[in-house]
């Protein structure tokens, strides 16, 4: 009896485990489960669900930080469109309201008018962004991919799957960088960008061209004889020297090669002259281009298709501008200033002319905050707390303490548009000087803002250890753009929302956004850009009104007054800034073009040099996980202002020696590094590596 | 009789203290994987697939199944195991449920092994970008689940044929004083 127990009991037990045996375990079930998902999601790829059969409300909440450049017309006067409708502070831009019948929708303007983006960001997110159902504004892009990852934000990917949002869907597929750039770490797009002109220039030099041709090619120019201090010691001395191989001879074109005869150095004969004057310093630099060079006029080296000059000649002449106030402008001002920056808060514009210093990276897209390159075996470094860095900045101080740049750019709190008064005061009551700023082409050669601009070829120098013309300045896509609320949204308000950012990459949306109302442009004509493309062409109505009410400034008028151009989601067309572009801007762009002047884009094309990456720009924001944010936050200060001020204290104080009491001036690249590294410089490299590594990984 | 019903309540004793162990254990099971929770790099699905969908579920079940342990202890007292010999209804109900368990170990037992292969199988490269350290796969809680599991399915062997042995053996022994009776 006892067997049979023994037995049955075993057999039972033997029986149960080959049962459960035989069946599938958790790991093949799971499987099986996400598989079914997977082929589920593949096949609800389906056909466009944009529907607009009903009215939906929707709630925007837009900040930029200026109430004239909301969706809300916040203009004092009315404005009478073509068409007799009147618009009048309150109402929603014209642009807006046209959309708004467009998609059948009812559009609110939530937007405190004149809150900055990151406050809006703050404030909304501690209710969830429950307050509208779009958010969006300026250098948000990671704010917004950090909600989106903690669910805040719709996730457009799963949108787009699921046939919304198919135009954008389209341009993604044909624009991959975007979609990388976008991209949050979990795989998934929360926010649609404002994507400039990509492939395109940004910044140029522009400068006053009547002052290197008064200087340097006037016979018996009146030269002031005030004397002049030097500071700056020059940059190709010493075993720098260019010659020869070393920039001894330069193609600023295809068939054009420019030779430097000597290995001179006008910044140390300058430096050598007895008296330094506005006479001495400048007969000096018109000597030795003529000692160097067969140019027919000396103005020639900086000006025109055959302008071959480096960043000390550049300094040369900038003395000579210095050093010749009284000349230069027919005795109105005792004071000039060579270079300038548009505002205060555009100021590290200056570092960018850290690629004529033997091709020193500062910024690896258009914005400041992209202090990142990619070096030879594809990571990022951090500019900033580079030794190469730490030497221009050392330049740009002996610059500062001869005078060579615009004072009052270092400081913040100054809201002044420099670029408007150092170049369009020439005739006013009060007029301010200045000669040469690194700005955008269109704007810059404005006819209204002062007609003696022209863009120059930007400096020759050793860029990634080859001699070349290099402008590290190209059309990015922005960090800026806008988001769905998932909280403050019903379906039908996400549905609609989807489709109002869809409809700016369609061909009549991106119209809309780039160019203004269909009543704003000529039908059945086009404009032909330089580039041999075809845009829509404004009306008349668009150049008067905007001479009117804008001082024909184009750009402003269709932000500010029509509610176009705003920085939301949308591919912004060069075709808008190519008609208002002058003559002398034309004349800049086919420069540039003609040359060989190589610039940034995402594909990083150029001529081959020590690094295979180096041309290309690096993406706008880096999507950070929780934890990544936590270890920036809570062991590093680096993304906080007084690191810039900290550098610019040595371009204010260092050559001259004046540092204010509590202004911490790195005297060496020791203290310099080591102020980086307190403020935690590995961690941070080391998280924005990872989440680099991210985004590319898929590219790899 | 008497050794047959203290080899009953030894059985039951030891399942008792192989039910707590084995129930501690489900509670204990994920502590070591914590690392792998939360992950939302696309570059660790495959991670997170692990811990969401194959770990937690089966985490759940094996917490169900040590609940269900612990009911068949509730069992053994209702019916009075500890204190006397089974009658047939509480034999019946014990077996059933003390095959149950072995049946649920089994499969506790293949999954730890499946898990464990899969699990060795995981790419972790990409979890440095979640989290700060360097993450070495942790065998220790499979290794020592497939003790605790093998040690189960013994121990609910062992209760069966003692609570099996002890009933037939006083039945037998009650047939047999009848027989000297009548």
């Amino acid at each position: 009896m006892r067997n049979k127990v023994a037995g049955g009991t075993l057999c039972a037990v033997l029986l149960a485990a080959v049962l459960t045996g035989c069946g599938s375990s958790v790991v093949d079930q799971a499987s099986t489960r996400a598989a079914v998902e997977t082929q589920q999601e593949t096949s609800e790829a389906a056909d466009d669900k944009t529907d607009l059969s009903e009215t939906v409300e929707l709630k925007f909440n837009v900040a930029t930080g200026n109430k004239s450049r909301t969706m809300t017309y916040n203009q004092e006067s009315p404005l009478t469109l073509p068409d007799g409708s009147v618009v009048t502070a309150g109402m929603l831009k014209p642009m807006w309201s046209y959309m708004e019948k467009e998609l059948n929708s009812k559009f609110s303007d939530v937007t405190v008018q004149d809150v900055k983006t990151s406050d809006m960001i703050q404030t909304e997110s501690t209710s969830n962004f429950s307050g509208a159902n779009i958010f969006g504004g300026e250098s948000i892009a990671e704010r917004l991919m950090f909600y989106g990852t903690e669910g805040k934000f719709v996730n457009l990917t799963e949108m787009m799957k699921t046939g919304y949002m198919p135009n954008f869907k389209e341009y993604l597929t044909k624009n991959p960088d975007v979609k990388s750039a976008i991209t949050a770490y979990d795989g998934n797009i929360y926010h649609v960008p404002y994507i400039a002109e990509l492939n395109q220039i940004a910044r140029a030099f522009v400068i006053r061209e009547s002052w290197v041709t008064g200087l340097l090619d006037a016979e018996g120019a009146a030269y002031d004889k005030n004397s002049y201090d030097v500071h700056y010691n020059g940059f190709y001395v010493g075993d720098n020297r260019r010659t020869g191989e070393n920039g001894g001879m330069v193609s600023p074109k295809e068939g054009i090669d420019i030779v430097k005869k000597t290995d001179q150095d006008i910044i140390e004969i300058q430096n050598k002259l007895e008296v330094k004057n506005g006479e001495t310093l400048t007969r000096a630099l018109i000597q030795y281009i003529k000692d160097n060079y067969d140019y027919s006029s000396p103005s020639e080296l900086f000006l025109g298709e055959n302008a071959a000059y480096d960043i000390d000649e550049m300094i040369a002449l900038m003395r000579c501008i210095k050093a010749n106030p009284a000349l230069l402008t027919q005795g109105k001002a005792d004071v000039v200033w060579p270079l300038f920056v548009r505002q205060s808060n555009y100021r590290e514009d200056l570092l960018r002319l850290s690629t004529y210093f033997n091709g020193v990276k500062v910024h690896g897209a258009d914005s400041y905050t992209s202090r990142w390159y990619i070096d030879e075996n594809g990571h990022i470094q951090y500019t900033y707390s580079e030794e190469g860095v730490y030497n221009v900045l050392q330049y740009l101080s002996m610059m500062e303490a001869e005078g060579l740049i615009y004072s009052d750019a270092y400081d913040l709190s100054e809201k002044t548009n420099y670029r408007s008064t150092l170049w369009g005061t020439d005739d006013g009551e009060a007029p301010s000087f200045g000669f040469m700023t690194y700005d955008w082409i269109a704007s810059s050669t404005s006819d209204s803002l002062n007609p003696d601009t022209a863009v120059i070829l930007p400096p020759v120098a050793k860029v990634n250890g080859t001699w070349q013309y290099y402008l590290d300045n190209g059309r990015a896509i922005k960090p800026d753009g806008w988001a769905i609320s998932v909280a403050g949204s019903t379906e039908d308000q996400i549905h609609r929302a989807c489709a109002v950012m869809d409809y700016l990459f369609t061909q009549e949306g991106s119209r809309l956004q780039n160019y203004g109302l269909p009543m704003n442009l000529e039908e059945g004509k086009d404009y032909t850009g330089p580039d041999g493309l075809k845009y829509p062409l404004f009306t008349s109505w668009v150049y008067e009104t905007s001479g009117k009410v804008a001082k024909g400034d184009l750009s402003t008028f269709l932000r500010d007054w029509m509610g176009c151009l705003m920085p939301i989601g949308y591919q912004k067309e060069i075709g808008f800034e190519y008609q208002y572009t002058s003559e002398r801007g034309f004349e800049g762009w086919t420069l540039l073009q003609n040359s060989t002047t190589n610039f940034a884009t995402y594909a990083g094309k150029g001529v081959s040099g020590d690094n295979p990456n180096y041309y290309k720009m690096v993406p706008p924001v880096f999507s950070l996980t929780s934890r990544q944010k936590e270890t920036i936050a809570d062991t590093t200060s680096l993304d906080t202002d007084d690191i810039v001020e900290f550098m610019f204290n040595i371009v204010r104080y260092q050559a001259k020696g004046n540092a204010p009491q509590g202004a911490v001036v790195a005297k060496s690249y020791e203290e310099y590094a080591a102020e980086f590294k307190k403020r935690g410089l590995d961690i941070y490299k080391e998280t924005y590596q990872a989440a680099y590594d991210v985004m590319t990984l898929d590219k790899k | 009789m008497q050794k047959y019903f203290k080899t009953q309540r030894l059985a039951a004793g030891i399942y008792t203290g192989i039910v707590i162990i084995v129930f501690i254990y489900t509670l204990c099971f994920m502590t070591e994987y914590k690392d792998l929770f939360g992950l939302k790099l696309k570059q660790n699905d495959q991670i997170s697939f692990f811990h969401d969908y194959i770990l937690q579920i089966f985490n759940k079940q094996i917490f169900t199944f040590a609940v269900f342990g612990v009911l068949v202890i509730l069992l053994s007292f209702l019916l009075e195991v500890f204190g006397k010999i089974p009658d047939k209804f509480a034999l019946i109900i014990m077996e059933l449920s003390l095959l149950l368990c072995c049946a649920c170990t089994a499969y506790a037992l293949f999954n730890l092994q499946a898990i464990e292969n899969y699990y060795a199988g995981l790419d972790f490269q990409y979890l440095r970008l979640e989290s700060a350290g360097d993450y070495k796969p942790h065998f220790t809680t499979f290794r020592i689940g497939t003790g605790i599991y093998i040690s189960y399915i013994l121990c609910c062997v062992y209760y069966i044929v003692a609570i099996g042995r002890s009933h037939f053996k006083y039945q037998k022994n009650q047939k047999k004083g009848s027989t000297r009776n009548g």
